[in-house]
């Protein structure tokens, strides 16, 4: 058995069959935390490791004297493993923004200032791509390329002609030769010179976006169809398990009494709140459940503490939602469940000039004496 | 020489690769004034590493240096490393004595010549050397994004991180050297 997640699984099995991988998601629903554990599977994905007693030097391991024996020394890749036959596995990682040049993904020429020299020369840059693909097509190896915020740069520029070299039928072949599928793309060598390389099939590639941020370029279809699609939803389960909460069968009462009570109240609350905006606004908008996880992991010890966790959490939610309904206060006051007998959101009709204008009233204050009612009252 | 096996590491020395050390290692920083000893990577308080380097360098070699303007013979320590990751290629390594400029440390020389490549990314590097109880010597980086996951074998692990973590000012690096069959270990911090 191994300690990786079933989502981490599916990845490594997908990237085996495909390639590439694109994995899609709302923010703060584990994008990041996912990926650090494919990298890590993909490293040291092997079981029945067994650890030397003394330091050795073992030749075949993807570290020199490492913790603990890779596959060629006794030991078996985990099915899921993608070029499994291959012990050294290096991931490369590559986040992209808006400043991202195809320097910095495939190759290109960058300045070099010297201050001893009289002019300003240029030195050729090899980017993560190249990188990654030149370390598979070593002897024995196999490389994972990570890319995150995809759509945060100008993914389709950066991977221009490569684009077509990325599908996982015109790939080198398993010895890294050329097959009559296989697609070249230019490439700067260190002598500035144009020549044409090809990806090794033991290259992979995974890439995270979040849809629902504006895309610094579109990603048009033929981009898109280069990648296997895996989703990444928000989990409530995970929330729950981490940060104790009653569960969802368990009645919630008018005053709490256990810190659960309050931590349920407001995952509840969060998940009302993630159906209306996949209802207004689409799924890709919704708020993951790392909205809970980033202060605290485990579960609150008190109930006072429980309340603060809970304002916290609820803050950052009404956070998201002003930013995913913004210009809409129609959208904004039916996801916070604006009622005109409610005492905590209410949407009032006010008169401005000779025009009658729509403001949500918001509760003046949110405290320990009001945050469990609140989120009870979301949840409904 | 026949492929390398599964072998006991005995002992190891390490220093990090600062950000203006990388250059050493591509032939590119001798352009100073201060001559050929740039492309060297120096170990001090050479009283501290002497032991544990004549340990790992079979060979000795006199050779003739300029000290104060006056030619004297020195002894140099020799070897044979093979780099990590190329294979069982062996490359020639000397290890000399303080120069009278700097009278506490002792020099990796001419470093440039083994065609090492510095990672660029996963933190902070150092430089490994290491002896392994089949009479050879490797030479690899471990990087600080490897030390954190725990990817070494958890004494070597624990030792270079530990000491890579201590308090230093940051133009100083991390150097010290493990004996695994003496049980000797030193770690250079911002007290010397």
């Amino acid at each position: 058995m191994t300690n990786y997640s079933q989502e981490c699984l599916q990845i490594l099995e997908l990237l085996k069959d495909r390639k590439n991988v694109l994995m899609m998601g709302p923010p703060a629903s584990g994008k990041t935390r996912l990926m650090s554990e494919v990298a890590d599977a993909f490293q040291n994905g092997f079981i029945a490791q067994s650890t030397p007693k003394s330091p050795q030097h073992i030749p075949d391991a993807t570290i020199p004297i490492p913790a603990q024996a890779p596959s060629g020394a006794g030991t078996t890749p985990i099915p899921q493993l993608p070029s499994p036959d291959r012990t050294q596995r290096r991931v490369f990682k590559i986040v992209f923004n808006a400043n991202s040049k195809p320097r910095d993904f495939l190759s290109g020429l960058v300045p070099e200032v010297r201050p001893d020299a009289a002019s300003t020369t240029f030195r050729v840059a090899e980017g993560k791509l190249i990188q990654a693909n030149k370390f598979a097509l070593e002897p024995d190896s196999a490389a994972l390329l990570i890319i995150d915020e995809l759509n945060r740069g100008p993914a389709v520029q950066l991977f221009g002609d490569a684009l077509v070299a990325l599908e996982a039928d015109k790939r080198l072949d398993e010895n890294n030769q050329p097959l009559p599928t296989t697609w070249t793309f230019d490439v700067l060598n260190q002598h500035g010179v144009t020549e044409p390389m090809a990806l090794s099939t033991h290259v992979y590639v995974l890439a995270a976006m979040n849809q629902a941020d504006v895309s610094v370029e579109p990603l048009d279809v033929a981009f898109i169809r280069r990648w296997e699609p895996f989703r990444v939803k928000p989990n409530s389960e995970i929330a729950r398990q981490l940060l104790g909460a009653a569960g969802e069968d368990a009645s919630l009462p008018e005053i709490p009494t256990t810190p659960g009570e309050v931590v349920e109240a407001a995952i509840r609350a969060w998940i009302r709140v993630n159906n209306h905006i996949e209802t207004g606004r689409g799924e890709e908008f919704q708020l993951g459940h790392g909205v809970f996880l980033t202060r605290n992991t485990a579960p609150p010890p008190t109930l006072e503490q429980a309340l603060d966790f809970a304002i916290a959490w609820w803050n950052a939610i009404v956070a998201h939602v002003d930013e995913v309904f913004f210009g809409d206060v129609f959208g904004m006051a039916a996801t916070l469940r604006a009622d005109p007998d409610s005492a905590f959101y209410r949407l009032e009709s006010v008169a401005f000039g000779q025009d009658q204008r729509q403001v949500l009233r918001r509760p003046v204050i949110i405290d320990r004496s009001n945050i469990y009612s609140l989120l009870r009252w979301i949840a409904g | 020489m026949g492929e390398s096996e599964v072998a006991k590491v005995l002992r190891l020395v390490f220093r990090e690769v600062l950000p203006g050390d990388r250059r050493k290692f591509i032939a590119q920083s001798a352009d100073s004034p201060s001559g050929g000893g740039a492309r060297d990577f120096r170990f001090s308080p050479y009283d501290r590493f002497e032991d544990v380097f004549e340990l790992m360098f079979p060979g000795r070699e006199t050779k003739t240096r300029r000290r104060n303007g006056h030619d004297v013979d020195i002894e140099i320590y020799t070897g044979r490393v093979s780099i990590w990751g190329r294979g069982e290629t062996l490359l020639p390594l000397e290890f000399e004595p303080p120069t009278s400029a700097r009278p506490n440390e002792g020099r990796l020389t001419r470093l440039n010549h083994l065609g090492l490549v510095v990672p660029t990314e996963a933190g902070r590097v150092l430089l490994v050397l290491y002896e392994t109880d089949d009479n050879r010597l490797w030479m690899a980086f471990a990087t600080e994004e490897s030390l954190q996951a725990r990817q070494w074998h958890r004494v070597v692990n624990d030792f270079l991180l530990s000491c890579l973590e201590r308090d230093r000012p940051a133009n100083h690096a991390a150097q010290g050297f493990l004996d695994l069959v003496t049980g000797k270990q030193y770690c250079k911090s911002s007290g010397g």
